[in-house]
């Protein structure tokens, strides 16, 4: 129960700190979505009840934070969550070359919902350039995934130390 | 109802039983299908919310303001801290080149002043020459200042939040410039906290006129790149450096106010426009603090009527 009490201050949390990294490091250029990590991270790890509420969570606070529509990017994390819970069927997250390459492809997958549905559902249209500027992103995401999986897993399991202690 | 099925399932012998959980009690699932609902549960809900956001972009839901009311003074805080460090930084310790600087300033302040003189001069004449034509006096916009405290991270959405909301009188439309320029208006708004739609989304048109030659076009946002004027004739002659302003015409925009400056003017074989990139004047990645224009009484009232 605790942890889904406190799941919407976590994720809020994780939100403001990714916008304040790509603020402060990239100037608001780039985007450093460790909340896409998150999500693929728990697809890994946690049940479907656990991750699929915590995908649909930091979704929903990622679209109120940072785009016009809700349930977008709710939609999207959701997905992608899906998406690595059956990969984990298949993919061992201990092979760092792994997590890398399949980080890349859900973040690729993410780009292209955006740029595919975006300008159905805001009616406005993408450049060739916004595609072309969402690349650095995948490619940071997807090359600091393995240390921020060890990042989950250290913190994971000092929760668990302490909440069993408790 | 519940009660008759349960007591049939617990009925059948053990080897053929199965261990009743929340869903088999509540919602008679087996365990074994739990994930699938569970997962078919929230692409659901997910679809429901999009499709309502989608039928009512306008309208802000509770959770949604709520979380905006909750971020506001996390982001505000860290960016404030943020910027008073760089502040810091820039003001005490990093001054190398700062004495070159200065004098590179002076020499522009020099030249800016002669130029301001010419201004005012051309100014004073238009006063005269409204009096003479007796047309109406441009009414001075009142303005409120917003502090940017988030800065929308994805290359497509280029939206800024600012700490000022409906409590503070803003509404949605409302213009948004900064001390270079226009920087967007106003797409959703709850009680203290707005997004502003900047200028170089590629959701952003503006009405707008080139300032030399009274040229009008549409200023539409192209992302990085800046933006672009649209749909100016071949005919029609514009040169590299040219300033862009707003026209004035959507009722959105004041009249007048800086866009950008032309960067580029391509005329192709194919088509009947020009191909005219514009460099806005605002640098939007060092946006901190912002001016809202607020509607004038006047526009108000007419707007009410227009409503009834």
């Amino acid at each position: 129960m605790i942890y889904y009490i406190s799941l919407p201050f976590f994720s809020l949390a994780l939100i403001v700190f990714q916008m304040m990294i790509g603020d402060i490091v990239f100037s608001g250029k780039v985007a450093v979505e460790l909340s896409l990590i998150l999500v693929i991270y728990s697809g890994f790890r946690s049940d479907v009840q656990r991750g699929g509420i915590l995908s649909f969570v930091l979704g929903f606070i990622q679209d109120c934070l940072t785009s016009p529509l809700s349930g977008f990017y709710t939609l999207i994390y959701v997905l992608i969550f899906l998406i690595s819970k059956l990969a984990s069927l298949r993919i061992s997250p201990e092979r760092p070359f792994l997590i890398m390459s399949f980080t890349f492809i859900c973040a690729l997958f993410e780009g292209i919902i955006i740029i595919l549905f975006y300008p159905l559902l805001f009616g406005g249209g993408i450049s060739a350039y916004a595609i072309t500027s969402h690349l650095p992103q995948i490619f940071i995401v997807s090359a600091v995934s393995p240390s921020l999986f060890k990042v989950f897993d250290w913190t994971e399991a000092t929760l668990w130390q302490r909440i069993t202690a408790g | 109802m519940l009660q008759p099925l349960q007591g049939r399932l617990e009925d059948r012998s053990p080897s053929r039983r199965f261990r009743p959980c929340f869903y088999s009690r509540y919602m008679l699932f087996p365990k074994k299908y739990q994930p699938i609902i569970i997962a078919c549960l929230l692409v659901i809900v997910s679809l429901i919310i999009l499709s309502y956001s989608v039928k009512q972009p306008t309208r802000i839901g509770f959770f949604r303001e709520l979380i905006l009311e909750t971020a506001a003074p996390l982001t505000s805080m860290v960016t404030v801290s943020f910027q008073d460090l760089t502040s810091v930084w820039k003001r005490y310790i990093f001054l190398v080149g700062l004495q070159d600087e200065n004098e590179r300033l002076k020499r522009n302040n020099a030249l800016l002043a002669q130029e301001i003189n010419r201004y005012r001069e051309g100014y004073l004449e238009g006063i005269r020459l409204q009096k003479l034509l007796a047309l109406k006096e441009n009414p001075n916009h009142q303005t409120i200042a917003a502090r940017v405290i988030g800065k929308d991270q994805t290359s497509i959405m280029k939206t800024i939040l600012i700490d000022k909301g409906t409590s503070h009188g803003l509404q949605l439309d409302l213009p948004v410039i900064a001390d270079q320029g226009v920087v967007g208006r106003i797409v959703e708004t709850s009680a203290h906290v707005s997004r502003v739609l900047l200028l170089i989304d590629e959701n952003s048109n503006t009405d707008a006129l080139i300032q030399e030659n009274r040229i009008q076009g549409i200023l539409q946002g192209a992302a990085s790149l800046g933006c672009s004027l649209k749909y100016v004739t071949k005919t029609e002659t514009v040169g590299v450096g040219n300033i862009v302003v707003t026209a004035g015409l959507s009722g959105i925009f004041p009249k007048g106010l800086l866009l950008g400056t032309v960067k580029n003017v391509e005329k192709t074989d194919r088509g009947l426009f020009q191909k005219i990139d514009v460099t806005p004047f605002v640098d939007f990645s060092k946006l901190e603090e912002v001016m809202v224009i607020l509607p004038d009484k006047a526009d108000k009232i007419g707007k009410h009527r227009r409503l009834n």
